[in-house]
């Protein structure tokens, strides 16, 4: 008899975890909203302290990637700088950001010589390792150095983040994207947010 | 004497115009049995340290061989390295040997296996050729004429290549 109504109850209070779970998990948009993006202090390419506020008021569009990089970020960045086209007078709402997860390497003069190839509108930002590191723990980026030496390499995440005008996250896109795709997706994650 | 002349104009005319067009086809280069179709890279951003290469290599021989390596005065050090997404993490790094299968192709490529060049002594300019040499274990050495196309290249540019070979 007692076994049973162990039983029972035990039953019940697993159905009720897996609805308040539900409950948690379903409002992902929710989740997100909390979790993924906030404030931050880092360096512009021409040494100057940058923080969120700097944003305000429009879409930024956050990529994390490094100069020493063959392929995939110049790729992003160049995808950012069509899309910036195509976007015309839209792209005004809009703000590309391009931060280094290298900022060994990534000082504001190497990342200002390498966005000079790319739309003038990109914003790009390093700073010390450990602001570096806490806006990526911030936007839920990971990242890690492979190999050694002068020529090392940096393994990370290449979602990119879409924070809306107020600093809340918006939404999120891959870095692989066309830029036909990543347009349609920002629009998408734009029109959602108004 | 005036015929003379107008024959060596004409002849060199057509040289100009032919070397003209050459670059902007795919172009294959031989090393035995292998096949190196359209070896090429990005122009690379300002001060970019790194860049990289790609090509398809077609193994029409009986026997497999091996990529064993790569080197070129541009770079400080050269690699084959390999670009895979784990997690959503973009993980790169050196590939090792790799086999290129009797019959077989390989395909170097964006978001794939590349000739990574690291420490750029100067940045890969669009339109120029930049000599890569590639070393396989039977084959032997050969020294890729690298074509550098535009920053944002996809290297479709060597698809006339592949309309021809389907069509024989």
């Amino acid at each position: 008899m007692n076994r049973r109504v162990l039983l029972v109850s035990s039953l019940a209070l697993v159905a009720a975890a897996g609805i308040g779970a539900s409950y948690f998990f379903n409002d992902r948009k929710m989740a997100e909203t909390l979790a993924v993006g906030g404030p931050f202090k880092l360096i512009g390419t021409d040494g100057q302290e940058v923080t969120e506020a700097a944003l305000k008021g429009k879409y930024a569009v956050f990529f994390f990637g490094f100069t020493f990089c063959p392929d995939a970020c110049p790729t992003a960045l160049n995808t950012f700088s069509l899309m910036m086209e195509k976007l015309g007078p839209t792209a005004e709402q809009v703000q590309p950001v391009f931060v280094s997860i290298d900022p060994a390497r990534d000082t504001p003069e190497a990342m200002k010589e390498y966005l000079a190839s790319f739309d003038p509108r990109i914003m790009g930002l390093t700073g010390t390792p450990e602001s570096v590191a806490e806006t990526a723990r911030i936007f839920r980026v990971y990242y890690k150095k492979s190999g050694e030496g002068d020529y090392y390499l940096m393994d990370h995440s290449t979602a990119i983040i879409v924070m809306s005008p107020e600093y809340e996250y918006a939404g999120v896109m891959n870095g692989a994207m066309s830029v036909d795709e990543m347009t349609a997706r920002l629009l998408e994650i734009m029109q959602k947010g108004s | 004497m005036m015929r003379i002349h107008l024959t060596r104009f004409l002849a060199a005319a057509f040289m100009a115009v032919a070397a003209l067009a050459t670059p902007a086809l795919a172009h294959d280069q031989q090393l035995g049995d292998l096949l190196l179709h359209h070896p090429w890279a990005r122009a690379t951003p300002g001060g970019a340290k790194a860049g990289a290469a790609y090509l398809r290599i077609e193994n029409h021989g009986d026997t497999a061989d091996t990529l064993i390596g790569a080197s070129a005065d541009i770079a400080a050090l050269v690699e084959i390295h390999m670009m895979s997404m784990e997690n959503d993490m973009m993980v790169m790094g050196p590939a090792g040997e790799v086999e290129i299968p009797a019959h077989g192709t390989v395909e170097l490529k964006p978001h794939g296996l590349h000739i990574m060049l690291m420490g750029l002594k100067r940045p890969l300019k669009e339109g120029e050729t930049v000599p890569v040499t590639i070393t396989f274990a039977r084959a032997g050495s050969i020294v890729l004429e690298v074509k550098v196309e535009a920053i944002d290249a996809t290297g479709e540019g060597g698809m006339e290549g592949d309309a021809e070979e389907h069509s024989h």
